[in-house]
């Protein structure tokens, strides 16, 4: 592997400029070559220094008890500095020097509290991405993803708008956290799916593998997780939501009022890929879902507005798996399963009555 | 819902802070900005002791002042090209030749951790060194672009630069880095 082209990519990287191809090709090379991998590490994560939180609260506490000298600072924005002599100055400069690379050497952050990483994709779109503690995630169409700087370090905290599967790397010690709308879920190592879309009424959660904790409204202090187990599926109802085919309700929880049910999601047939999950592989898939929750979700994967014209039709359940499929044919063969729905697409809009 | 803060609107804080001088907004830019004016202003001027004092300096003048910042659209450009300009000022009113001793590889190259022989520290330690000693303005650059976060359009504007010379100073930095670390 020729070395420019390795610092080529970090360039790209470094600039926001990296594409899918390229993507792929560094974490090729990161995995390939752990000396790399470690250089790579060093010239993208953000260094800073550190400042105890103590220290910190005591700088702050100066500043805003310090008397107001409205003269001093409007006029000239002097800085306070102690008048070293040139020599002393430079022994300052070398002692630094000496010091620097161990300051430096602590990374990430003391804004623990604030998520700065933000990942997106547009309607249509979909991505793969690890997270610096190696965890894989692949976030569907409209989605919004946010963890911050101490991120595998301090904490595995992650938020999500829209929908993702977590394939999470094993770490007992710093449990991921990832909230979504209503809902929290504790994971320690595991892999799952996440659809929480501001529009939809549904939050849906699927263990695919390992265990989770999911907390219903964020509440992690107060109140019991509810522990799921691989195959299960939970989906969290707002109650103003139309109600749905409920298969064993769980609870209501106050004051939001949501409906929380659980089900099975993985089929007996273990070659036969659950609706929930097909969309990482590329597959739009349907299983027995009303027409209204199949538009939300044509919108988001082929980016076109959809209207619903005859809402007679909305809870017709329907089913169907599609891969590499234009929306007209797929549109086509809803109606060939025996919808009674006719359709235009003009003006980059579909209008189904 | 939550939504994902992509911004604190700080337009709203500062009012806050301007309004009635409410000493939690206040402590929310603190508590955001702190650590990467400081080590922003490290990286410049090589000193944290005198960075710490601007930035100090920074602070006081925005709790003090606020109304200053009233017509602020980007406080985060605004915040470093303020540390840019206030540890520049230092430096020229200290007479520090910015890459004095910097530009002396014997001197920087001491092990300070002699006992650690291990491959991966000798790498990090050379890539702080390599780092350390870049030009001024790509290590400003650099600087902005990885521990800060910012984009390229948000390091040109603080750095009063173009776009395209931002990019020319990342790619001078690796290049810097590279040499360095296969030497």
């Amino acid at each position: 592997m020729d070395d420019q082209r390795f610092y080529d990519l970090v360039h790209l990287f470094l600039s926001k400029q990296l594409n899918d191809q390229e993507q792929a090709e560094l974490s090729a090379i990161l995995k390939a070559d752990a000396e790399r991998a470690l250089i790579f590490q060093e010239l993208t994560s953000a260094k800073k220094i550190v400042v105890p939180a103590s220290e910190l609260e005591k700088r702050f506490q100066q500043i805003v008890d310090s008397p107001l000298h409205p003269e001093e600072t409007i006029e000239t924005p002097v800085v306070a500095i102690k008048k070293h002599g040139y020599l002393k100055y430079a022994a300052v400069l070398l002692i630094f020097l000496l010091a620097a690379g161990l300051i430096y050497r602590y990374y990430g952050s003391s804004k623990a509290d604030s998520y700065a990483v933000f990942m997106e994709t547009k309607n249509g779109e979909r991505k793969e991405i690890t997270l610096p503690d190696g965890t894989h995630i692949w976030l569907n169409g409209g989605s919004k993803l946010a963890y911050k700087h101490s991120f595998g370090k301090e904490d595995r905290d992650i938020r999500l708008e829209g929908e993702a599967f977590f394939d999470v790397a094993h770490n007992k010690s710093l449990p991921m956290y990832v909230e979504a709308k209503n809902m929290t879920i504790k994971v320690v190592g595991t892999s799952f799916n996440v659809r929480s879309y501001p529009d939809e009424a549904n939050t849906e959660t699927c263990l695919v593998d390992g265990i989770i904790e999911l907390y219903v409204n964020k509440n992690l202090k107060h109140g019991e997780p509810i522990h799921v187990v691989p195959g299960e599926k939970i989906k969290i109802q707002a109650q103003e939501a139309e109600a749905e085919t409920a298969k064993e309700e769980v609870a209501v929880v106050q004051p939001e009022k949501l409906k929380i049910q659980k089900s099975q999601f993985l089929k007996k047939d273990p070659s036969i890929q659950p609706s929930e999950i097909a969309w990482k592989d590329n597959t739009l898939a349907f299983d027995a879902e009303p027409l209204a929750v199949i538009i939300s979700k044509l919108e988001k994967w082929y980016n076109i507005p959809i209207v619903l014209k005859n809402k007679a039709l909305a809870e017709n359940l329907v089913s169907g798996s599609f891969k590499d499929t234009d929306i007209e044919t797929v549109l086509f063969w809803i109606k060939e399963s025996g919808l009674n729905l006719n359709y235009t697409i003009n003006n980059n809009q579909i209008t189904i009555y | 819902m939550n939504p994902i803060p992509y911004e604190i609107d700080w337009q709203k804080e500062i009012g806050k802070i301007n309004d009635h001088r409410d000493a939690n907004a206040f402590k929310l830019l603190f508590h955001h900005f702190y650590t990467d004016l400081l080590s922003f202003s490290t990286a410049i001027s090589n000193h944290q002791e005198a960075s710490e004092d601007i930035i100090a300096e920074l602070m006081l003048k925005i709790w003090q002042q606020p109304e200053k910042l009233l017509g602020v659209k980007n406080l985060k450009t605004y915040l470093f090209i303020s540390t840019r300009n206030l540890t520049l000022n230092y430096l020229e009113k200290n007479k520090v030749r910015d890459n004095y001793i910097l530009s002396n590889p014997e001197i920087t190259q001491q092990d300070y951790n002699p006992e650690d022989q291990l491959v991966s520290k000798e790498i990090i330690q050379k890539i702080n060194q390599a780092i350390e000693q870049l030009p001024p303005k790509t290590k400003m650059a650099f600087t902005l672009v990885k521990d800060n976060d910012c984009s390229y359009a948000e390091a040109a504007d603080i750095m009063e630069i173009s776009i395209k010379t931002v990019d020319r100073h990342l790619q001078i930095a690796l290049a810097k880095i590279r040499d360095f670390l296969n030497r």
